[in-house]
């Protein structure tokens, strides 16, 4: 890969990313050190890695990094989202709120799993590279993420009817 | 395919990912519009589906981009490059050395030098450059000098530094010259001498007969060396005395027909040769004998008239 080719992975794969990061940690100062450290270590490697693959090791390392971060911060995230669930959920109005906020509650591979299938439309193949899972692996917890986004929303649905 | 309680969440898990194929699809979704409550199980099913929301995007882009790093080689160093080749390649073809004469221009007229090789040719050997130059005359011998080498005479070379290998090599032969053999070849030549001047007065006795009281006789010139021929006979002085006292009153001509005389009564003779070169006076004395008679001749070298 060279320099050309470099920026163009920058201006195509780094919006994902970020969103990507985003939509798992919530937090966008932290999504932004991920993306920064994920082009930087791209840099570095950048001889060895051809363009074809560039996007699934982008966000390999985006998600290696993530899931770090996540268990720095494990015990203070648990502490922080622990007996707000009830009272925010209320404070959604749309369905996509309801949504973000059941993703929130994901177990990080199905969250993982699910953004990636839903944001940037990677296959299962591309997911399990990405998250280190088998494709049936991939498969089981977009399904389970998928299940419990819909449970979500069908109880938040009758407890507003 | 046919939805029920037990595989609809998964028929319809299959149907959002796009996992069936297009027959069964329109059978599951026949069903799904054909019944209400899984109608709006379908939907919350749809609702999983996450949307990425695209007003989310990273600011730091740019921070990221790299630029290229472009090694900008000036135009101009490319045809300096091919200048400096052109000017190297046009210095070797002026410059390579060639086996021409060498030619100067710059006064207008042209003066070719001869190539000369200068280095001596000293893996030759000496020995032959002694014998193609060096050739030695044979020995003269003159009146006051007993022995004459005469210096080799040399043909000399053009060149200076083959001259200086063939004067050494003259050198080193003048000083191996054997001094014997060059006495032996001037006896050689003495008695060569001797037998001619015989000869000579042989062929004189035998085309005119001989008498002591000819004058018409003329005496025989012989060339150097002069030779002293004292003949003896026998008388009642002493014989020497009697030589002594016939060649002084005599003259030379009639000395020499008095010894032709006797040599024509000569029968049998024996001659005697004593060479005697080492002396500082060298001589050489002949001894003729024959029946009643006894003759003894001495011979010297004079003085170079010409010296």
């Amino acid at each position: 890969m060279n320099t050309q080719e470099y920026n163009e992975c920058v201006k195509q794969y780094s919006d994902g990313i970020f969103r990507f990061i985003v939509k798992n940690m919530r937090d966008e100062f932290e999504a932004e050190n991920i993306v920064q450290n994920t082009f930087e270590k791209l840099w570095v490697r950048k001889d060895t890695v051809e363009m074809k693959t560039a996007k699934a090791y982008l966000f390999k390392i985006a998600y290696n990094n993530m899931i770090d971060v996540i268990r720095k911060n494990k015990k203070h995230t648990n502490l922080e989202s622990a007996g707000h669930v009830a009272s925010e959920s209320y404070e959604y109005d749309n369905l996509i709120e309801y949504v973000n906020k059941a993703v929130s509650q994901l177990p990080e591979k199905q969250k993982s799993a699910l953004t990636l299938r839903d944001f940037e439309g990677h296959d299962y193949r591309s997911i399990g590279e990405i998250t280190g899972m088998s494709e049936s692996q991939v498969k089981v917890n977009i399904f389970r993420a998928r299940k419990y986004i819909k449970e979500y929303i069908n109880k938040l649905e009758v407890m507003m009817l | 395919m046919k939805l029920n309680k037990d595989n609809y969440e998964l028929v319809m898990f299959d149907l959002l990912e796009g996992n069936l194929s297009e027959r069964d699809e329109l059978l599951v979704m026949e069903q799904i519009e054909g019944d209400e409550s899984l109608f709006r199980e379908w939907k919350l099913v749809k609702s999983t589906i996450l949307i990425a929301d695209k007003e989310v995007t990273y600011y730091g882009k740019e921070s990221l981009l790299k630029r290229e790093l472009v090694t900008v080689v000036p135009m101009f160093t490319k045809w300096m490059a091919v200048a400096a080749s052109i000017c190297i390649l046009a210095a070797v073809i002026v410059f390579w050395p060639q086996d021409k004469p060498t030619e100067i221009a710059d006064t207008g007229k042209k003066i070719e030098v001869p190539l000369e090789k200068v280095t001596p040719d000293i893996q030759e050997p000496l020995v032959d450059d002694f014998l193609v130059q060096v050739e030695v005359e044979n020995p003269q011998v003159t009146p006051n000098v007993n022995k004459v080498i005469r210096r080799p005479n040399v043909v000399e070379k053009q060149s200076s530094i083959k001259d200086v290998a063939a004067i050494l090599a003259i050198k080193e032969a003048i000083q191996n010259i054997d001094e014997k053999q060059l006495s032996k070849h001037y006896e050689e030549i003495q008695a060569n001498k001797l037998e001619v001047i015989a000869n000579q007065e042989k062929e004189i006795i035998s085309e005119r007969e001989p008498s002591i009281e000819d004058n018409k006789i003329e005496p025989i010139l012989l060339d150097e060396p002069e030779v002293k021929i004292v003949f003896e006979y026998p008388m009642e002085l002493n014989s020497k005395q009697k030589v002594k006292l016939f060649v002084t009153n005599n003259s030379p001509r009639r000395i020499k027909e008095k010894a032709i005389t006797f040599i024509a009564k000569v029968s049998n003779p024996k001659i005697r040769l004593k060479p005697n070169f080492k002396s500082k006076r060298p001589s050489l004395e002949i001894e003729l004998e024959t029946a009643g008679y006894q003759a003894t001749a001495s011979i010297q070298p004079f003085k170079n008239r010409n010296n």
